[in-house]
């Protein structure tokens, strides 16, 4: 059947609008493809927020307890030096002060091992003093002080005879540090 | 259709003659009064409105009666075909030509139905309907005179044989109806003297006619746009001439609003009669109609779908932008978050470092002894009278071995304590009261687990030695809760 042009113009605004309905359909399609994928962002964002506001506040939950273990922190207990004479001093220094304050004498300060490699990643060394005391009350407070004091001795070994009136004494001490390479 | 407006134009075209009326409500209005000669392409002065025409051309339209036997299987469409090719003596092709059923009836005891047929050749009315185009008119109907007159004929439903008689200037058309079926029609002019009798003249031989041809005599004559004469003596006369009664049916000429219509003025005056009337439109028009009417009903169509979906298209463009800004603001959150989590990492970091740390700390705070606490409690354990030489602790100096070895080797070097000392008594009772109130002491003393003693030479010179095996005392640090 062959249409007439009146037919044909007829057809027209139909086909228009068919065409832009078409068109419409096919960016409305697309629209929402597009508005499914950015709910599948949204949602893994979101996601993603919820996790590490959780990560935040556990991490904020340990921080908490900073000052807890910074008192722990390994330089204050088990100090770091760059060699072992640096080691020796400070331990010369510690003893020269602690029998300061007691009024007490040094008589020999010997070191007696070289250190010894603790599982930990620290060393041990150990040394022995010979010290007079004017008193056992003298003693006492040098011991206190030398086990009590940061970095703190470890008695190994503890000896007092009274001679006259003063006191002699004999100490072992281990002492535990680290060195900047591990070595000696 | 056309039948419910409230308004329609109708057009008639007798000849060369163009005369339109516009109906409203039952008043006529004349909108057009013109020569066909006098219209030019240019001319238009309607914008597109329907109009119905009655096409007034004897040469050119035909008219058949056609009848056919009921029930029969017969292709009436192409019986028809058939007929009007022979009618007009030309192909189908180059013919306009429409049908319809006018009524059935008993013919020679046989059931007849009865069809008339309207044609034209396409080359001689087409050329009118472009001039009428040129108006600016739509014609959506043609049908012709006669039809008008038989469908009215009709519709008086007369019993037995009628004649309906209608009067349009000096012509006089007569239709024969056998009950209520269109029989036959006759024309026939009034000359200007003696026009009375020449009509009555005319009657008889139709009466005649149809008697002879039909078998039925005329019982009644119905009269439509009847003259003032018949009106006022004419009726009389006529009844007494021809024996039968007649009825002047409206409208009458002398109501006529505008009598230049002519036969029109039935249609309008009875505009219900126009539906059941042939269209001789030529069929590609009945058809473009169609189509328009089909393209205007999808066009709307569309627009409301096209508005719906411009509706949803916004929704979703909306749902997009509220959906992307979303986006922006939570990625710029989770970026934010990020950073402030990277910082938090370092912090992090650094506390379990401060951890790590710690446990190595811990080990090595628990290698402590704390032995200044027992040397500071001893004092308060040794009585009056007694007196202390040496303390050891630890590893056993060479000097002073321990005559009882502790049972745990393991524990000896860093839990035992060797007291030595003197009690300063002369009475040997008073000298081990002090002693075993001080072994007594040292028994009950919370860091010390057991003791044992010498004490040979207790007695003689005053001397003993403790051998004290200490607890271990551990630090009570937070750290190792």
């Amino acid at each position: 059947m062959n249409l007439t042009s009146k037919e044909k113009k007829a057809f027209i605004l139909p086909s228009i609008l068919a065409l832009i309905l078409l068109g419409l359909l096919i960016y409305n399609h697309h629209t929402l493809s597009l508005n499914q994928k950015i709910q599948l962002e949204l949602n893994q964002i979101q996601s993603n927020i919820f996790s590490g506001q959780q990560t935040l506040s556990s991490i904020q939950k340990i921080a908490g307890k900073e000052k807890l273990y910074a008192q722990y922190q390994l330089d204050q207990w088990i100090p770091l030096f760059h060699n072992l004479l640096e080691v020796k001093l400070f331990i010369g220094q510690k003893v020269t002060s602690g029998l300061a304050k007691v009024k007490g004498k040094e008589k020999n300060l010997l070191w007696i091992t070289n250190e010894t490699p603790k599982p930990h990643s620290f060393l041990i060394g150990q040394f022995s003093l010979e010290a007079i005391f004017p008193s056992y009350l003298a003693c006492q407070n040098f011991l206190k002080e030398m086990e009590s004091s940061q970095p703190f001795l470890i008695p190994q070994k503890v000896e007092i005879k009274k001679e006259g009136l003063k006191l002699e004494s004999l100490f072992t001490f281990s002492f535990a540090f680290r060195m900047k390479d591990e070595k000696v | 259709m056309i039948g419910r407006r409230k308004k329609k134009l109708f057009l008639y075209l007798q000849e060369q003659s163009l005369v339109g009326v516009k109906w409203e409500m039952g008043k006529v209005k004349k909108v057009i009064d013109t020569q066909m000669d006098q219209i030019y392409p240019d001319t238009q002065i309607f914008r597109g409105e329907e109009a119905v025409l009655i096409l007034d051309k004897q040469k050119e339209i035909q008219h058949q009666i056609l009848s056919f036997p009921t029930p029969g299987k017969i292709n009436l469409k192409k019986l028809i075909e058939y007929e009007v090719q022979s009618l007009m003596d030309a192909p189908s092709s180059e013919l306009v030509y429409d049908y319809r059923f006018i009524g059935s009836s008993q013919e020679e005891g046989t059931s007849m139905n009865f069809y008339l047929i309207g044609a034209y050749r396409r080359k001689e009315i087409l050329p009118w309907l472009e001039k009428l185009a040129w108006l600016g008119l739509n014609i959506t109907k043609i049908t012709t005179p006669l039809d008008i007159l038989i469908e009215k004929g009709r519709k008086l439903n007369p019993k037995g044989g009628s004649g309906l008689m209608v009067f349009e200037d000096l012509m006089v058309h007569f239709l024969f109806f056998r009950n209520g079926v269109y029989g036959f029609q006759r024309t026939f002019e009034l000359q200007e003297e003696g026009f009375q009798k020449d009509l009555i003249l005319e009657l008889q031989r139709s009466f005649f006619y149809a008697k002879q041809k039909f078998k039925l005599p005329i019982e009644k004559v119905s009269i439509l746009l009847a003259p003032e004469w018949i009106v006022k003596e004419g009726k009389i006369e006529l009844e007494e001439a021809l024996g039968v009664p007649i009825e002047i049916i409206p409208p009458v000429y002398l109501e006529l609003w505008l009598p230049e219509i002519k036969l029109l003025n039935t249609l309008i005056n009875d505009v219900a009669l126009l539906p059941p009337l042939l269209n001789l439109l030529p069929a590609e028009i009945i058809r473009e109609r169609g189509v328009q009417k089909f393209s205007w009903a999808l066009s709307f169509t569309e627009l409301v779908i096209l508005g719906l979906m411009l509706i949803w298209t916004y929704i979703n463009q909306e749902a997009l932008k509220r959906d992307l800004a979303l986006l922006q603001i939570q990625n710029r959150q989770l970026q934010s978050l990020q950073v402030n989590l990277q910082n938090q990492q370092e912090k992090l970091n650094f506390i379990r470092k401060l951890i790590e740390e710690s446990k190595i700390v811990k080990t090595h705070i628990k290698e402590k002894r704390n032995i200044y606490l027992v040397f500071e409690a001893l004092p308060f354990l040794i009585p009056e009278n007694v007196y202390l030489e040496s303390i050891t602790w630890g590893s056993l100096s060479s000097e002073q071995p321990t005559p009882h070895p502790p049972p745990n080797l393991g524990e000896s070097a860093s839990n035992l304590m060797v007291l030595q000392g003197k009690v300063d008594s002369s009475a040997p009772e008073e000298k081990y009261s002090l002693f075993f109130q001080f072994l007594k002491a040292m028994e009950s003393s919370p860091f010390i687990e057991r003791v044992n003693f010498q004490t040979e030479e207790l007695l003689s010179q005053g001397k003993f030695q403790i051998n004290a095996y200490l607890k271990r005392i551990e630090s009570n640090h937070e750290f190792n809760q």
